[in-house]
């Protein structure tokens, strides 16, 4: 069970849908993992459904549901059960919202490897800006000092790490701004892969990684 | 006066028989909301071709889906929300250039699907703790959820339009979940 939620703030504006691709993301993956955020995004979709029911409607032309109906004659073959479910897909460790990215899994990405103990791959870049990029970290690997220009938005996907303010584990979601200074440390006895996406480019602080900030934007 | 059951019973029906008839009900009871909800959230800027896009989609999303609805994981009202929410980001999305790879049922758990964790009889006090508390929350925090569900204002937008600081709009949306027992699973939310 995870310990670091999004805030309900986010929670709410993710279920309203609100937030932009990255930030929605997060919080989906973060959701497969954590039942409680699971049941509370699914109470506010039914206070959502409560507000739409009592939503003055608005004028609809009997004609549209003449052309909907025309639509429904031409529908493809109807989707089964068990191609929506994601009950046979055979990395359970991918998250179901990542699987249509990751379809092998994660050994089967491009890793780019940055320093010894540790590699990136790009996913994508998000519409609304910002990469969108996994960490895998070798069991005990650091990733060196840095700040936040922007708003770094961390899930962990396998593994732990800690760092200052804590310690996460598989299903943890971090929201981190500029305030936070950290040095995270993977746990010693598993690889950790986390899912990122940072607004700005990461500055580092520590005077000897300042070469690796043109890596890491 | 119908009851949200009804819209269920109409689901089933489609999702066994192929019943127009029950397709004919639901659209004329849901096809006004879906588009009172396209409009109230801004899809109406350019005429109502997008809101009249979003109807269809969703209605025949619900025609193609209904034998995915499942009554013990939530109520019609629910199912129709998360479907049209999910489709109007991604007609928002194809309005703009540069789209993501994953749409927006790769982002947000179905209903339907497993592991919800909820069953019908949790579902159903769910909904009729908000269906009695609604009516009862002040006139100043009903305003800003509805400003935040159905307007497609995020909680700076709706601040900004009611010249609120931001805190105090967060504070109303808290005051009014807690009134409503909502989204208070997580410990520590306060
Ligand atoms: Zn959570
Ligand atoms: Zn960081």
């Amino acid at each position: 069970m995870s310990k670091f939620h999004p805030e309900l703030d986010v929670l709410t504006e993710y279920v309203a849908g609100q937030l932009n691709y990255h930030e929605t993301l997060m919080v989906a993956v973060h959701i497969s993992y954590c039942e409680a955020c699971r049941k509370s995004a699914r109470e506010l979709e039914t206070l959502a459904g409560v507000l739409l029911d009592d939503l003055p409607g608005d004028h609809v032309d009997e004609q549209l549901l003449a052309k909907t109906l025309a639509m429904i004659d031409n529908q493809p073959e109807r989707q089964s059960r068990a191609v929506s479910g994601a009950a046979s897909f055979a990395h359970p460790e991918v998250p179901p919202p990542l699987r249509k990215a990751i379809p092998n899994g994660f050994n089967a990405l491009k890793w780019k490897k940055l320093l010894p103990h540790l590699q990136v791959c790009d996913l994508e870049v998000s519409p609304d800006g910002p990469a969108i990029t996994l960490h895998r970290i070798k069991p005990g690997g650091r990733i060196p000092k840095h700040t936040h220009r922007g708003t770094e938005y961390t899930v962990l996907l396998k593994g732990g790490f800690s760092d200052m303010y804590g310690d996460y584990n598989a299903g943890d979601y971090l929201c981190r701004d500029a305030a936070h200074e950290h040095t995270p440390v993977a746990a010693d006895n598993e690889e950790c892969i986390c899912l990122t996406a940072v607004e700005e480019p990461l500055r580092m602080t520590s005077w000897k990684w300042r070469w690796l900030n043109p890596f890491l934007s | 006066m119908t009851t949200p059951d009804e819209w269920a019973d109409c689901l089933e029906l489609i999702a066994g028989n192929q019943s127009r008839d029950a397709f004919a009900k639901l659209f004329r009871h849901f096809a006004p909301q879906i588009k009172g909800y396209a409009r109230s959230s801004g899809l109406t800027m350019m005429g109502d071709q997008l809101a009249d896009e979003l109807v269809q989609e969703t209605m025949t999303n619900l025609w193609r889906k209904a034998h995915l609805f499942d009554r013990e994981k939530a109520s019609a009202t629910t199912w129709v929300f998360t479907i049209a929410r999910n489709l109007r980001v991604d007609l928002l999305r194809r309005q703009t250039k540069h789209q993501g790879h994953l749409d927006s049922d790769d982002m947000w758990n179905e209903p339907h699907t497993e592991g919800d964790g909820s069953d019908w009889v949790e579902q159903s006090t769910v909904e009729r703790h908000i269906r009695m508390g609604i009516g009862r929350l002040p006139i100043e925090q009903r305003q800003v959820i509805g400003k935040v569900f159905l307007e497609d204002k995020s909680h700076q937008e709706a601040a900004d339009e009611l010249d609120l600081p931001l805190g105090t709009v967060k504070s109303r949306i808290r005051l009014a979940l807690k009134k409503l027992r909502v989204g208070l699973e997580v410990e520590g939310y306060e």
